[in-house]
């Protein structure tokens, strides 16, 4: 006897599970990922996309010249291709202007979305704030669910005197007014994407260490923890091979289902003028460099719509693919409907 | 429960220090020259900048500075607000009214908007009712808060002509400053609309209330449609419970299950989340501050932030590191006080 | 029935329609600058000297727009004796302050001394100290904190000695030596007339020896002055509470009074709300940030004027500064095979020079509207030089310098430096990623990254001499050549010295100037600097934006004047 075994359910073939075909029959579920779907496949492909209207900073760092730019960036044969698209110059993310007029441009052949005050290429600027969109998104969040991992589980772990010394410490990370902690953070260490992205994160974990201590305290509290250690399993075996794998699943599916909103805190960021740099393709940043023209002149008040409404409806179809996706997640996931 | 709650308030302290010590700490990772960037503003006085450093004491070593001003806080001094100019607990006095009056309003509509949409979501789960809503939350939750704000200035106040920006129009502004200087206006409490019933000026509250209607939409809008999405998803778990089942299989009508018992215990996130709602707010007031130029505690922070205004930010720091932890207390007995099965120990 | 009458009539009173704008007699102005203070011995920034040059009164002032044709304001008429060390000034009588006290000497050498006396660090005391007392900075700053009480009262000695009162109504300047600017000091907003009984009666300096020292370098913005005002000026102030400066007109004035009475400046930091307003009328004037914004959404509006002349010129210039000798460690911009003194060479200079496209700044940027300057001086000022050569884009001579430079080394090594400019100044950031674009784009061995730097990190670096290249501009304090030529040309000046700037003639010459009397003499000598800054290449002086007002179009008597804050003074408006 003695084989913990016995209790073990049968894992169902994910294909063939409940979940599923739960996910799988709900509509804003499929709009939900073709939407994220999209936004990845134009991160991915971002510099081949742009290879015909590339910055020339980002084309002198990648040693490609201008004639042969489209050429190269777009054959996945070539060597340049793949150095472009896994690991692009940082000046790539600047976006490239045509001129220097601060009134915005209508949409034109050469530039199909317009150009925006100072002559920044919208479309351009779209493309690459995917990429950035994820690259904050993930990391943010990956760095939040470590930390909060980390303190969550040693909580949950350790119980007594440590979960209530760690639970304090959590509430008051949780209730420090983390916009200010951004501010100040971000005003000091300056405004690049990594000071951005770890202010953020520094101040998200707390959400997650809670989140990850009631998911470990509801699992510990199941039958079938009773009946492992009835067995004789050890606590250390329990916690790591019974407890946390029940705990962390539902709390890592949570979490990378908030990285569609970290967009929404960059934006806020750059608003208060602590985002990135003007000219840096992130749609938070591009929206509000618009601001002073969302309204035109007399008779023509959305004249330069062009320059707001791109980047906005980004922003708006990301965090609702995100959204869709997340939701439809957690009803698949849930047993009880 | 009463003990519970008195050793919470009882840990306020610690919170308030380590908020403190974090800021006082984060800021010496400047330079002296760099701090100085909240006394010199322009490059005139930069050419006298070392005479500002040490009339500022910039280059004292981390815990002197920290000890100063720890010192004159616990007399009740929290410093001079470089951003206000004037002393940061007066600054927090003024502005605090002026957040409040449009937290107020905001509050109460925000709640109840969502609930119902959160709860008629849930109800007409995976319909057209329901997308439609989540589609349109979603969609309001994403939209920066500024083009919002943006958009309605210029579309109701500019175009159909309707309310007003700033907390008052121009010549009430003059007359009330002129009048309070003769004594003939006092603020009682700060709050606009209730001075002007206070003062029997009702001529004064309807204009306050006017200039407050379109920065209340567009907060009740931003936040309402993250609460919406909460109240849904929690109604929905509500739904799924076993005694709701129960009470259907009794032959309880619909309209009974879902209103007397789901929503009622769907209630419990929402107590957490109206009492989070205070940190929620504070993205949504600054930038709704901003733009219809109402002098709250949410702009003084942004511009605090920007300037590196150490006193500023640390008033507003632990202004508000106090009042969340306050609402966490708050919420937490509430919790105890509506499911009978939490206890504390 | 009733009640529907009293709802609605609420409801139209809460929606406010048909609301008239602003009344006839009052003037409502958006702006988006924080003041900062009210103590004119304090005030250093445009926001404030705004409100302070329409509440408090000068001694002299300029006429309407003129900066060569003065007025007398508190003081009737002036002597200059002593070959310029010695100013006497007669002032008028019968004027009264705000608060009902008379106006004597006593107020004006109160005034003066007191500026002497605290003259804090950030404010503007330093160029009236430099003139009176020899010394820049307050009696802490300049001795120490601990310097001997004898070094103290010496200092005291010179404050008293330099101001003083001959009779009630008589009141003399004694300078350290000529100082040909210094009346065109005495027209700065704040050097006003404060009412000293009433200042003294709530806690400011006793106006004696008694507690001077306490008084040095103090921070005025906690004192009594930094919100309450007693001048007599035709305004007086009713209320400022942080956002809003409430002053109605003064009816005891002594001048004519004016047409309107009452006046509201207010702070709107977000131009859209700004200009929501102005289109409502419910301010009378805004701030508009750019050319680029008032010809796409201002032009044209009803009920709205744009006021503008090609004639009307700033009081300020910009330039693209070379730093002489980088220094600084670890030093972020600039590369590290790149020398140090890369733009010691005067080849490089004027490289870059070349690649700076005036023309197309002025047409992209100012959308036309805007004017090439030759040096670092406002073309109103004296002394300024209009036939001193603009070096013109030329990427071929831009070339053929560059080849030159370093003997030739230059072009086979090249160089990496960063051009900084701070962060959310987008003329700043064009300049920068234009000249960019123009030096990569001749030898691509030449690199130049683009930095925007926040205001700390700006301080920083610039005080520690660290930015190899970058573009600055300055606003006049007073209206004479030396506020700009010393700052910018002379190695001890404020600017210049973070160029590490060292040019013996251009030092000759600038303090040649400022011992000159005869203004044609100096007008001579300030061309020469200018042409000698040009052909050394100093600096590249950029083009200045020509100024624009933006008012409802039933505001008359609009003028610019460059030295007004406000541009004009709200005595000379009026509505129709």
């Amino acid at each position: 006897m003695a084989e913990a075994t016995l209790l073990k359910p049968r894992r169902e073939s994910f294909w063939r599970s409940r979940a599923w075909r739960r996910f799988r029959r709900n509509p804003l579920a499929i709009v939900g990922t073709l939407i994220v779907l999209f936004f990845m496949l134009v991160a991915i492909f971002a510099p081949a996309l742009t290879a015909d209207r590339m910055g020339r900073s980002c084309l002198r760092d990648l040693g490609v010249k201008r004639t042969e730019a489209v050429r190269v960036l777009r054959n996945p044969l070539s060597p340049k291709f793949w150095q472009a698209t896994l690991h692009p110059p940082a000046s790539c993310y600047k976006i490239p202007r045509k001129g220097y007029s601060p009134i915005p441009k209508h949409p034109s052949k050469k530039y199909p979305l317009g150009l925006s005050g100072g002559g920044y290429d919208i479309l351009y600027g779209l493309i690459w704030g995917a990429r950035s969109a994820f690259y904050v998104g993930i990391l943010v969040i990956g760095v939040a669910l470590l930390i909060g991992i980390l303190i969550g589980g040693l909580t949950g772990y350790l119980g007594g005197w440590v979960d209530h010394a760690l639970m304090r410490f959590t509430d008051a990370v949780y209730a420090f007014p983390g916009l200010v902690l951004v501010m100040v953070a971000v005003t000091i260490f300056g405004r690049s994407l990594t000071t951005i992205m770890l202010a953020i994160a520094i101040v998200s974990w707390p959400t997650y260490a809670r989140m990850l201590r009631g998911n470990i305290l509801k699992v510990k509290a199941q039958d079938f923890v009773d009946a492992a250690r009835a067995l004789g399993a050890g606590p250390l075996r329990i916690f790591f091979k019974h407890v946390l794998p029940n705990a962390i699943g539902p709390l890592i599916i949570l979490a990378s289902l908030d990285i569609g909103s970290i967009v929404l805190s960059v934006a806020a960021l750059s608003f208060l003028g602590l985002g990135p740099e003007i000219g840096f393709a992130d749609w938070g940043q591009m929206v509000n460099f618009a601001r002073n023209w969302i309204v035109g002149p007399p008779g023509e008040p959305l004249k330069y719509w062009y320059t707001w409404v791109w980047p906005g409806l980004a922003i708006a179809l990301f965090v609702l693919g995100w959204n869709l996706l997340g939701d439809a997640v957690r009803d698949a996931l849930d047993p009880r409907s | 429960m009463l003990v519970y709650a008195i050793r919470r308030v009882l840990q306020l302290p610690i919170v308030l220090f380590v908020v403190s010590v974090v800021i006082v700490g984060l800021l010496q990772f400047l330079p002296p020259t760099a701090r100085a960037a909240a006394y010199v503003k322009s490059e005139q006085q930069l050419a006298h900048i070392d005479e500002i450093i040490k009339q500022y004491n910039l280059d004292a070593p981390f815990y002197v500075q920290y000890w100063t001003w720890l010192k004159n806080a616990l007399k009740g001094n929290l410093g001079f607000s470089r951003v206000d100019k004037k002393p940061v607990l007066e600054a927090i006095a003024t502005r605090l009214p002026v957040s409040a009056e449009l937290v107020l309003y905001a509050f109460l509509p925000t709640l109840l908007f969502s609930i119902w949409l959160g709860t008629l979501a849930a109800i007409h789960r995976d319909r057209f009712l329901d997308q439609l809503i989540r589609v349109l939350a979603v969609v309001f939750w994403s939209l920066p808060t500024f083009v919002l704000g943006i958009a309605l200035v210029a579309v109701v106040y500019g175009y159909l002509k309707l309310f007003g920006i700033g907390r008052l129009p121009p010549d009430l502004i003059i007359q009330l400053a002129q009048q309070a200087n003769a004594g003939e206006f006092r603020y009682y409490t700060g709050l606009l609309s209730l001075d002007g019933l206070l003062n029997g000026r009702l001529d004064v509250t309807l204009a306050a209330l006017k200039h407050l209607v379109l920065p209340t939409i567009t907060l009740i809008l931003v936040l309402g449609a993250q609460i919406v999405r909460v109240m849904r998803s929690s109604m929905l778990d509500e739904l799924g419970k076993d005694y709701v089942r129960t009470a259907r299989a009794k032959g309880l009508p619909e309209k009974v299950v879902h209103y007397k018992h789901a929503r009622r215990n769907a209630l419990i996130p929402v107590i957490t989340l109206a009492g989070l709602m205070f940190a929620f707010m504070l993205n949504g007031v600054v930038i709704t501050e901003t733009i219809f130029n109402l002098p709250g505690l949410g702009q003084w922070a942004a511009a605090a932030a920007v300037q590196l205004d150490q006193p500023s930010i640390l008033g507003f720091a632990l202004f508000t590191a106090l009042i969340v932890a306050l609402a966490n207390i708050a919420v937490d007995v509430l919790y105890a006080l509506v499911d009978p099965r939490i206890r504390y120990e | 029935m009733r009640r529907k009458i009293g709802i609605l009539a609420t409801l139209s009173l809460l929606l406010g329609v048909a609301l008239a704008a602003v009344p006839k007699d009052t003037y409502v102005y958006m702006t988006f600058g924080d003041i900062d203070t009210l103590d004119p011995a304090q005030a250093y920034d445009t926001a404030s000297l705004h409100i302070i040059e329409n509440v408090y009164e000068t001694l002299y002032t300029y006429k309407k727009d003129s900066l060569t044709e003065y007025e007398p304001l508190l003081a009737t008429s002036y002597e200059i004796k002593d070959g310029g060390k010695t100013y006497i000034f007669h002032l008028r009588k019968g004027v009264q302050f705000h608060s009902g006290n008379p106006m004597t000497c006593r107020d004006a050498e109160y005034s003066f001394e007191r500026i002497l006396v605290t003259n804090p660090g950030d404010g503007p005391g330093w160029f009236f100290a430099e003139s009176l007392i020899g010394y820049d900075s307050n009696a802490k700053s300049a001795l120490g904190e601990n310097a001997s009480q004898e070094a103290y009262d010496q200092y005291w000695e010179l404050i008293d000695k330099s101001v003083e009162c001959d009779d009630l109504y008589t009141l003399r300047f004694t300078l350290v030596k000529p100082d040909p600017s210094f009346f065109a000091k005495l027209l700065y907003a704040g050097a006003a007339i404060i009412d000293s009984k009433w200042a003294i009666q709530n806690g400011e300096w006793s106006g004696t020896k008694k507690d001077w020292l306490d008084w040095a370098g103090k921070d005025l913005r906690q004192g009594f002055l930094h919100k309450n005002m007693s001048g007599t000026g035709p305004y007086k102030l009713v209320k400022w509470d942080g956002e809003n400066v409430v002053a109605e007109a003064f009816d005891k004035y002594w001048g004519e009074k004016p047409k309107i009475k009452r006046v509201l400046v207010q702070i709107v930091k977000e131009q859209a709300t700004r200009l929501e307003a102005l289109k409502r009328g419910d301010a009378d004037r805004v701030t508009v940030n750019d050319w680029a914004t008032v010809e796409s959404q201002v032009r044209g509006l009803p009920g709205v004027k744009v006021w503008s002349d090609p004639n009307w010129a700033p009081a300020g210039a910009g330039v693209i500064f070379f730093n002489f000798k980088v220094e600084g460690e670890d030093n972020p911009y600039i590369g590290k095979n790149t020398p140090r003194d890369l733009f010691s060479d005067l080849n490089v200079r004027r490289a870059f020079a070349h690649l700076v496209d005036q023309e197309a700044l002025i047409e992209e940027i100012f959308l036309g509207h805007g004017v090439k300057l030759t040096m670092a001086l406002p073309p109103s000022f004296l002394g300024y030089d209009p036939t001193i050569p603009i070096y013109e884009f030329d990427p071929d001579k831009a070339e053929a310098y560059f080849k030159k430079a370093f003997g030739g080394k230059l072009w086979d090594e090249g160089f990496e430096i960063t051009i900084t400019y701070n962060q959310g100044n987008t003329f700043r950031q064009t300049i920068a990623e234009m000249l960019k674009a123009n030096v990569e784009a001749i030898n691509p061995k030449f690199r130049v990254n683009v930095r925007g730097l926040q205001w700390p990190d700006y301080l920083r670096s610039a005080r520690n001499k660290l930015l190899p290249i970058w573009p600055l501009g300055w606003i006049a304090d007073y209206a004479d050549p030396d506020n700009f030529i010393h700052p910018f040309y002379h190695s001890k000046g404020a600017l210049a010295k973070r160029q590490n700037l060292k040019i013996p003639e251009l030092d000759r010459l600038i303090e040649e100037a400022r011992a000159t009397v005869d203004p044609e003499k100096r007008a001579e000598i300030y061309k020469k600097i200018g042409r000698l800054a040009h052909d050394l290449a100093v600096n590249v002086p950029l083009p200045s934006q020509s100024p624009f007002i933006v008012t409802r179009d039933n505001l008359k008597g609009v003028y610019y004047n460059p030295m007004r804050s406000g541009t004009f003074l709200w005595k000379d408006i009026y509505k129709e």
